[in-house]
């Protein structure tokens, strides 16, 4: 298949079930709700490093939100519920309650849910207090501009990790616009992220390597520089590959940010796009580049 | 289904519903419903002496009591679900011990409204007597959860004795609100009478302006407590029109009853200086 005579590799991407949970972090100003969930964002860039990725979604107005300020949707996903939950108690703890005028919100509706605010309150001590509206329980930790609120439970989803696209370009600099509007487009989708840094990953990694004691090494194949000393993933004329990676709240979610993603992505100087798997082994998912694209049309 | 109880027009006296559980009307016929005993005129009577009986088929379960309500008290009284409409005023103890669902009142009631309710919504278009919320004769704590939301002015003692859930008045509210509160919150839009939050232990009092501050409580300065935001807000969603000014700058926080546990608080807008 070609889109603008750009290859699109027939293969898969192989993915995998994943925890989520999505944050509703509100403040004074959007810029201090959006520099709290940026905060709480922050290294959570693959779970391979630290366990979770993450990726801030849409702003939110104050109409949106539970208590009446500007708001900004942070999503957090973990190989399981009980890791999730572990880092979302260090999470909000360490990086949106020290935040200007911040406030944490559940903004999952779902019947699997954690309590991180019931041990988040403890930094209260004794000091701290709940109020219960509606069966949902908040507490109110006293903090040296008032106090910090934040729900008690939050839910958990069954979301999806590890879509991703691999862009081959003539040059970096095209394969790097070519990712950066893949990206855009990857964030228009409802309860898509892509957590790397901007969204795009120069370190496409595969699992264990040469040495005992690394969970990834680098993708040798598709390193230009070691064209010639390994068995290269990339055609000839390609001398950059970016990697898009895409968590979403369902597999129905990473297909269409990833068809979006090779539509945006179809531009001058792009030689192929294809997919990382791992032979189909060990992703429940299977995503077929070809197959999305005729499902999730322009 | 709709099941509708309308008074008979030689109704006198005050009736008493406490023994009939409303929401179980939808499971019962007509006769059945007349059968129903009942307190009249602190005389036992039958359901359908008192009442007209009427059952109609409507999308939603609900209960509506029409015609004098103001002789009808305990309305809705230990209810756990469904939907009780009362088209006009109502008697004393409205609501009381109920655990779920919706009771709306489209006048005035009586004293003693939601008493030691658990749980489910109140809805007053009108005012509100006196001991709103509170705890049922012989009882120590007042209502533990629920909302009671009321349109119109409340009387003294409001929440007495209130352990859990949300009391809103848009008008004014007598003496005493708040006494011996253990927790929960009341929210008065505007004049809060005096002595309000005596002897409270815990929980939250919300006034546009106060009477009096009890020396049993302290100045805390300014509050900005994200947490009325929340209820604020959620007031807003059901149809509870806020100050604008409440959503511009921050109340004022006094602490106390200190000479209870100490921890609740009064937050108002206005108080005497």
């Amino acid at each position: 298949m070609h889109i603008n005579g750009i290859l699109i590799d027939d293969t898969f991407a192989e993915a995998f079930p994943m925890a989520y949970s999505k944050l509703i972090i509100t403040a004074d100003t959007p810029a201090l709700a959006r520099q709290a969930a940026q905060a709480a964002a922050g290294m959570a860039i693959s779970i391979i490093g630290c366990s979770c990725e993450s990726g801030l979604g849409e702003a939110l107005d104050p109409a949106e939100t539970p208590d009446a300020r500007p708001g900004q949707v942070l999503w957090l996903y973990s190989y399981s519920a009980e890791k999730l939950e572990e880092q979302l108690f260090f999470r909000i703890g360490q990086a949106i309650l020290p935040s200007a005028t911040s406030a944490c919100f559940n903004g999952l509706d779902s019947p699997l849910t954690c309590k991180p605010g019931a041990k988040l309150r403890y930094f209260g001590d004794g000091y701290q207090s709940s109020k219960l509206l509606e069966g949902r329980r908040f507490w109110r930790i006293p903090v040296a501009d008032g106090e910090f609120v934040l729900d008690e439970s939050f839910g958990i989803g069954d979301g999806v990790g590890g879509g991703n696209l691999l862009l081959m370009g003539t040059d970096r600099k095209t394969a790097l616009e070519a990712a950066e509007a893949a990206v855009e487009a990857i964030l228009r989708v409802p309860g898509a992220v892509a957590p790397f840094p901007g969204g795009i990953c120069r370190s496409p990694s595969k699992p264990k390597g040469k040495y005992a004691n690394v969970p990834a090494s680098t993708n040798a194949g598709y390193c230009p520089t070691l064209r010639s000393r390994v068995e290269t993933r990339l055609t000839p004329d390609a001398h950059a590959v970016y990697e898009l990676v895409i968590d979403g709240d369902s597999l129905a979610c990473v297909s269409a940010a990833m068809a979006a993603a090779i539509r945006a992505a179809c531009r001058p100087g792009i030689i192929q796009i294809t997919a990382g798997n791992y032979g189909g082994k060990w992703g429940k998912y299977h995503i077929y580049l070809h197959q999305i694209l005729r499902e999730n049309p322009a | 289904m709709r099941v509708v109880l309308e008074t008979r027009q030689d109704c006198t006296g005050p009736i008493s519903l406490k023994g009939i559980n409303l929401p179980a009307l939808f499971h019962l016929s007509q006769g059945e419903i007349w059968q129903l005993p009942l307190n009249h005129l602190s005389q036992p009577f039958l359901l359908g002496d008192v009442f007209k009986v009427d059952i109609r088929d409507s999308d939603g379960d609900e209960v509506v009591l029409r015609g004098d309500t103001r002789l009808l008290h305990y309305c809705g009284y230990g209810m756990d679900s469904g939907r009780v409409m009362v088209e006009g005023d109502a008697g004393a103890c409205a609501g009381s011990g109920m655990s779920g669902g919706e009771l709306v009142i489209e006048g005035n009631t009586g004293d003693c409204l939601g008493a030691a309710m658990s749980g489910g919504n109140i809805s007053v278009q009108g005012n509100a007597g006196d001991w709103c919320g509170a705890a049922l004769a012989g009882e120590s704590k007042g209502m533990t959860g629920g909302v009671i939301l009321t349109g119109g002015n409340a009387g003294s003692n409001l929440g007495n004795g209130m352990r859990r859930g949300l009391i809103a008045v848009a008008g004014n509210c007598k003496n005493y609100a708040g006494s011996c509160m253990l927790a929960g919150t009341i929210l008065c839009l505007e004049e809060m009478g005096a002595g309000a939050g005596v002897g409270m232990q815990r929980g939250s009092l919300v006034a546009g302006t106060i009477q009096s501050i009890l020396p049993g409580f302290s100045p805390a300065g300014l509050a900005d407590t994200g947490w009325l935001r929340l209820y604020l807000n959620w007031l807003e969603e059901n149809g509870f029109t806020m100050p604008a000014s409440w959503l511009e700058k921050p109340p004022y926080r006094f602490s106390g009853d200190h000479l209870a546990a100490g921890k609740g608080e009064i937050l108002a807008y206005e108080f005497p200086q």
